[in-house]
């Protein structure tokens, strides 16, 4: 149904002498699932998809889209399309792709798609009893599971005609404790192409403990003090700073990275990389949302800007080769500009000896905020954050109620050190070992 | 948008392995965006969402699926697979559909596929033209605009049939002040559930001044201290301070499971008695307001707090029979893609009697909060943070110099109890709410309040 209706909006399309046109399709079907009080609670399943057309006529790009195939669709989304590009007044050219040689990954896990659901309920039902099981303090209890298929396809004008299907599964075990009228949370997520990879005992002994040992947390006195960030709370915001590399927010004077590309911009041991190959990678493709071929590169290496992340219209517009991010948020945006799964490269230090560096000073596990204290135009962060006092090396009491504030350009500058711990955080695409910052402003009593 | 023959076979099936409750929930939504930057018209979009949500409950589980395809053939096999996940048989009841319909409370008068895209840049470019006007320091501004029709169709085995169009327009205003090795930033974002219209009663060239008035502020201004002060929180999108710090926990999504640290404190003292706070979807026009709401219960003026009294949560179906307590018009979702659950409408704290001069003149040092970015909250520990995007120090009951942003952090019930003083000046402002249904519009609302003590995270 949905071919056929592409065939015809492609037909309709060329017949009315449109000469640069694509046709981006998005397909996702999803299956997820919610425990409480040891059952089952709630269940998903859904199959969706969208379309969107993109038209370029005097090198402006118009676009339109729909979940509604039927015939009467495609007059209105070409017509859509086309008014679309008369309004727009941007110099930078946009461009429809030849394509190009993709590499060949396997995204796809043909074993996920056939596990049965009584299997996913039941072991989900069976974690919930044994979380509540670890300690009499455990209040609630909540497993969430999902799984995924994906197809992504691009028709265009000029003679791509690629797809590509991929597939994941999610365990996300979240837990309440409660003594003495005090209320703690605690949770962990894992992903995988594989069900049987799901630890699902691990993960609820790692959410437990988490949340139990968070009891007796109080906040410390305001002041500076050094800092290390656990791996995915760096790795959130990274996720949050991520725009700053982006060819099209240089370009409109929205990114501090502006003429800094062969500059020095942070220490030397921090190396950050976009590679959209990882085939354990959630946020991997062979091709971007324009048809480009994806390729690994570093966006800093050695503590130098590298590159931008661009696409076809920024590549042009600085005179370069796009780098295969042209992203868009969802089939109904734009083409924007995207990492596929960006990362800091690992260290060599274990968290142990970035302890033991540290000395004396706060671990923070967890960062909260990050879409209303995070400011990547600026670079000023100002964070609610959880963790742990680090003294002589070891960590010992826990802290909440506490914020860090600093600016995240500075910080890359004064970077200590970067642990071996490398992980990938919710979204499964942007990743972080823990690391050892500078002295920042931490604000409590 | 669906024959009844249709919606009838299909909750049939919904309800054939022996389901207490199935709905079916039909949208189509027409949407535009635009957006300018640098000067320029740089992006047009525009497109079509259309789906179909079917919802099975049987005691407390329930089942949601979803599809693009409105066919018989399909909505029959999607409710059968939702079906099969309850065990049981069912004793094939009779729906009798009953249309519901209304006078809606939020007419449009422009409906926005009436208005030319140029009309529509125009007041897009007046927003530009006088943000980047403001002064020499001002590098960048960017421009969005949205607007959408949303029609909804809500059908259930109990026998309800009705619908609802929701229209709403947003502008979105972004200045960026630098200096040439930093850059600061202010941003508005007027809307409503409102044709065109809404426009024409906007004073557009005092909005996108005063973005950049904040960002020219913030870059000239010192950081923000640290540690636990007094800080008054001025009026509009202040009100984020309740959505956060109580909102969130009012919500039956979480107070039905025992998840909310409001939970089982109905006719509690949970705020300090100058505290009365409202939720009402049915402000005309209101950005957060809805006829009926995403279950077909017709929107409400909901009580919560009164005089710091816990009165009441906000309440959808399925949560209202786990609590054993009726529904209260709260039940929203951002699509058909999502099962509803209960949510926030238009979200305030009632006007008080105190000027804002008293607020100011009574705080010995502390933390004047002009406007504030968003936040978050997980309200099971009632742990919340929201962001001050222009700040001020307060000292000797005077406000002094401008300070740059930090995120205040508090903890709901305690912080609620230290809002000591109300103003009278109340002010709404427009939001996205992300939670477990979706990104829905929603107000945030109060007039000036002063929160007795709250930590800063800044960093001096």
């Amino acid at each position: 149904m949905i071919k056929t209706f592409i065939d015809k909006l492609y037909k309709e399309a060329a017949g009315r002498g449109l000469s640069d046109f694509e046709i981006y399709y998005k397909n996702q079907n999803e299956f997820s699932l919610e425990t409480f009080e040891g059952e089952i609670d709630k269940y998903s399943l859904a199959e969706s998809g969208g379309i969107s057309l993109r038209v370029i006529l005097n090198g402006k790009c118009g676009y339109s889209y729909t979940e509604n195939f039927t015939d009467e669709s495609i007059d209105l989304m070409i017509k859509n399309a086309v008014e679309n590009t008369e309004i727009l007044e941007n110099e930078e050219k946009e461009f429809i792709s030849n394509g190009g040689r993709y590499e060949l990954l396997s995204l796809y896990t043909p074993e996920l798609s056939k596990v049965n659901s009584d299997l996913k309920i039941k072991k989900a039902v069976e974690t919930d009893k044994y979380c509540k099981q670890q300690d009499n303090r455990i209040d609630k209890v909540s497993i969430y599971y999902g799984d995924f298929d994906e197809a992504k396809s691009i028709r265009n004008s000029k003679g791509i005609d690629i797809s590509e299907n991929k597939n994941g599964a999610y365990l996300y075990i979240s837990v309440i404790a409660k003594e003495n009228g005090t209320t703690k949370s605690g949770g962990q997520l894992l992903l995988s192409k594989e069900f049987e990879k799901l630890d699902y005992k691990k993960c609820a002994d790692d959410a437990v403990s988490e949340a139990l040992a968070k009891f007796g947390a109080e906040p410390v006195l305001s002041g500076e003090y050094g800092v290390i960030f656990e791996n995915r709370a760096f790795a959130n915001m990274l996720s949050a700073m991520s725009g700053i590399f982006s060819a099209e927010n240089v370009l409109k004077g929205l990114s501090l990275l502006k003429g800094k590309v062969g500059e020095e911009i942070a220490v030397p041991f921090f190396n950050l990389v976009d590679n959209p190959h990882l085939e354990t990678g959630f946020g991997s493709s062979a091709f971007d949302d324009e048809g480009v071929p994806t390729k690994t590169k570093y966006l800093i290496k050695d503590g130098c800007l590298k590159t931008y992340l661009h696409n076809q219209k920024t590549a042009a517009a600085f005179g370069v080769e796009s780098t295969g991010n042209g992203v868009k948020d969802s089939y109904k945006s734009s083409i924007g500009i995207s990492p596929f799964n960006l990362y800091v490269e690992k260290g060599s230090l274990s968290f142990d000896s970035l302890a033991a560096e540290l000395g004396n000073g706060i671990l923070i596990k967890e960062v909260a905020g990050l879409h209303s204290g995070l400011n990547s135009v600026s670079g000023d962060f100002s964070l609610q954050s959880e963790g742990f006092l680090i003294e002589n090396g070891k960590i010992t009491k826990p802290v909440y109620q506490i914020t860090v504030s600093g600016n995240f350009f500075s910080l890359i500058k004064n970077i200590k050190a970067v642990g071996s711990d490398l992980e990938f955080n919710m979204s499964g695409r942007i990743g972080s070992p823990s690391v050892l910052a500078g002295t920042l402003s931490i604000g409590g009593k | 948008m669906l024959a009844n023959s249709v919606i009838e076979a299909v909750l049939a099936e919904a309800m054939s392995t022996g389901a207490d409750f199935a709905e079916i929930f039909v949208e189509s939504r027409k949407n535009n965006h635009l957006h300018l930057i640098g000067g320029k018209v740089e992006k047009s979009l525009s497109g079509e969402e259309f789906g179909v949500g079917i919802r099975v409950i049987k005691e407390l589980f329930s089942v949601y699926a979803y599809t693009n395809d409105p066919s018989l053939a399909n909505l029959t096999a999607t409710a059968k697979k939702a079906a099969s996940a309850v065990t049981g048989t069912g004793n094939n009841p009779n729906i009798n559909l009953i249309k519901k319909g209304y006078e809606t409370l939020h007419p449009v008068l422009i409906m926005p596929d009436t208005v030319s895209k140029k009309d529509k840049i125009d007041v897009m470019r007046l927003a530009y033209t006088s943000a980047k006007e403001y002064d020499s320091c001002i590098s960048q501004v960017s421009v969005g605009y949205i607007d959408y029709t949303q029609k909804v169709l809500i059908a259930n085995s109990d026998g309800l049939l009705t619908d609802d169009t929701r229209t709403r327009t947003r502008l979105m205003i972004n200045s960026v002040a630098s200096n040439g090795s930093e850059m600061q930033t202010g941003t508005f974002n007027p809307g409503a559930s409102s044709g065109f219209e809404f426009y024409k009663s906007l004073d557009i060239p005092s909005i996108g001044r005063e973005a950049s008035r904040v960002a020219k502020t913030m870059l000239g201004a010192k950081p923000c201290p640290s540690g636990q002060m007094s800080v008054v929180i001025d009026n509009g999108f202040g009100g984020v301070i309740f959505h956060e710090a109580c909102g969130h926990g009012l919500e039956a999504s979480s107070v039905s499971k025992g998840m909310s640290v409001f939970a089982g404190k109905l006719g509690q003292s949970i705020a300090s008695p100058v505290v009365t706070a409202i939720d009402d979807g049915t402000i005309p026009n209101g950005w957060g307001s809805l006829n009926v709401d995403d279950e077909g219960t017709p929107t409400r003026k909901n009580i919560l707090i009164e005089n710091g009294i816990l009165k009441g949560y906000m309440i959808d179906k399925l949560n209202g029979k786990r609590m054993g307590m009726a529904a209260t018009g709260s039940s929203r979702r951002e699509g058909y893609k999502f099962a509803p659950t209960s949510r926030m409408t238009n979200t305030y704290i009632a006007e008080g009697s105190s000027s804002f001069n008293e607020l100011i003149s009574n705080t010995e040092k502390g933390l004047y909060a002009k406007y504030m970015g968003g936040g978050s909250v997980n309200p099971a520990t009632g742990d919340f943070n929201f962001f001050v995007m222009e700040g001020y120090l307060i000292e000797n009951g005077k406000i002094t110099e401008p300070v740059r942003g930090a995120t205040l952090i508090g903890n709901g019930p305690d912080t609620l109890t230290k809002i000591d003083m109300v103003g009278n000046n109340l002010a709404h402002a427009q939001g996205m709410c992300g939670a477990e249904s979706g990104s829905i519009p929603a107000n945030v609302g109060q007039p000036a309040v002063r929160v007795s003590s709250i930590t800063v995270g800044g960093s001096i």
